[in-house]
């Protein structure tokens, strides 16, 4: 059995090539939240070395 | 070295619902991949109001019971409010160009109205940022982090009422109730896991402060 | 609630006394909004936009710098000297301080705006005549929020490493409903719009004018303690 996302749509000529702007929106949200994550860490360790 | 349940089961949460809306969710006709950033803007939203809700709340208790704990709740719950409106003020340009054609929509009253957001929390850290006695500046903060949260209706009214005085071109973006199956859950899981990343963000921010202020005593109790 | 009112008056009086004797901060604002008329005209080609379009964006936009002028001297005035330490240690209750501070300054801003909007109906050769009643009331409502927020951030700010500078920072978010409502009111009035299309406007102010009067008055004595 096929995982439900292959059923996705594939060859519609119609579909517009939004993808650039995906691939942007993702990489650019998840990097925020990474290097959140990343700056907290830093603070603690430097609050740790004291 | 150890491993803490919250920080793992968040990034799992939010890496599995990131394959899945990427790979196993269907595309939408009209829009294509861009319509895929919905579900981290939306959830992105609905955290960055979350946590301005929590701040508010945590001030106002603090007003009341004066526990730093409240306080160091605030500080954190505002400063990763910040990060989510961030990613909501970035991914939602993202989706309005493609669709609408201009990355900046002021007829989006979400989107405009997440701005105001983004300034009076911004404002709220520098404010914090700006005051040396810790007692002084839990109560300065705690009197902002109350007036924000009963600012933000009266901004997202008159933003409103501009938009409808001023019609522009409206076309539509995809709203939840006529989501197709796989698409709400896929919606639904995204709420849930950047919920549980708000969570873990918080947490490790308020150890964080802990930590700060802890060490701050000491060096107060040395000198 | 008469002794808070009467309390409070009296406190509007001492500034407002202060500020009649040296009259530094209530020129410097009335020539900072002359300025802001005269410099805002050139801004814009006056053949793409006519006056009438420019007029109430102008208005507001000086109103709100020309008010965090005088806000900010609403309680830098007291920090020289401790002379709020002796205010607080008076037997005056802290709501009436605030609101003594707040009605002086609504003096202030209501003054500047006396000269600022027939100043801008002659720069801009609008007739404001027929408009003017519903003008003043806008003029009034917005007037109000202005002052109730900014004389408690004016408050907070003094105490700040930043002080002047924070100040702006922390108000201008809370102005933009403000400047919002008054400016579309006014442009529907100058536009000849009957007076009922400017009402949902003016209820929006005058909601924000009664949730943050109470509200910055309830939070005022948070920032005064010990």
């Amino acid at each position: 059995m096929l995982p439900r996302g292959m059923r996705q749509p594939r060859g519609l000529t119609t579909m517009p090539e939004t993808s650039a702007y995906f691939h942007a929106a993702y990489t650019i949200a998840l990097g925020i939240y990474a290097a959140y994550a990343l700056s907290i860490y830093l603070r603690r360790k430097r609050v740790q070395a004291k | 070295m150890k491993i803490s349940w919250l920080p793992t089961l968040a990034g799992a949460a939010v890496i599995g619902t990131v394959i899945r809306a990427v790979f196993f969710t269907p595309l939408e006709a009209r829009q294509g991949a861009a319509q895929k950033i919905f579900y981290i803007h939306v959830p992105a939203a609905w955290v960055a109001f979350l946590a301005f809700f929590l701040v508010a709340i945590a001030s106002g208790v603090y007003l009341w019971l004066r526990d730093p704990r409240l306080d160091r709740f605030a500080e954190s719950s505002a400063e990763v409010g910040v990060v989510f409106t961030t990613v909501v003020l970035i991914t939602g340009p993202l989706w309005a160009k493609p669709i609408w054609g201009t990355f900046w929509a002021w007829w989006d009253v979400r989107l405009v109205s997440t701005l105001f957001l983004w300034f009076i929390y911004v404002s709220y850290i520098v404010l914090r940022g700006a005051i040396e006695s810790p007692e002084l500046r839990a109560r300065y903060s705690a009197v902002l982090g109350i007036l924000g949260a009963l600012l933000i209706p009266f901004i997202h009214l008159s933003v409103y009422l501009f938009a409808t005085m001023h019609p522009m071109p409206i076309v539509g973006k995809p709203s939840a109730p006529s989501l197709p199956i796989e698409m709400l859950i896929t919606l639904m899981l995204s709420l849930v896991s950047f919920t549980l990343l708000y969570f873990a963000f918080v947490r490790a921010r308020y150890n964080y402060a802990a930590e700060r202020d802890a060490a701050a005593a000491r060096t107060d109790h040395d000198a | 609630m008469a002794d808070i009112l009467s309390a409070a008056w009296l406190i509007a009086r001492k500034d407002l006394s202060i500020e009649f004797r040296t009259r530094s901060a209530f020129f410097s604002a009335v020539i900072f909004a002359l300025l802001g008329l005269v410099i805002f005209y050139y801004a814009w080609d006056p053949t793409a936009v006519t006056a009438t379009d420019l007029a109430p964006g102008v208005l507001w936009v000086i109103f709100t710098f020309s008010g965090l002028l005088g806000l900010h001297r609403s309680f830098g005035v007291e920090a020289a000297d401790h002379a709020l330490d002796g205010l607080l240690a008076s037997p005056t209750s802290r709501e009436a301080i605030f609101l003594g501070k707040a009605i002086a300054n609504l003096i202030f801003v209501g003054a500047v705006q006396a000269i600022a909007i027939p100043a801008l109906a002659l720069f801009y050769n609008l007739r404001l005549g027929d408009v003017a009643g519903p003008l003043i009331a806008i003029a009034i409502l917005a007037a109000i929020g202005l002052v109730a927020v900014g004389t408690l951030f004016s408050a907070m700010a003094v105490n700040t490493r930043l002080a002047e500078l924070l100040l702006p920072m922390l108000a201008l978010p809370f102005f933009v409903p403000i400047v919002i409502a008054a400016a579309q009111a006014t442009a529907k009035l100058l536009g000849g719009r009957p007076v009922i299309e400017v009402g949902a406007w003016l209820k929006l102010l005058l909601a924000f004018d009664i949730v943050f009067v109470a509200a910055c008055t309830l939070a005022y004595p948070f920032t005064v303690e010990d």
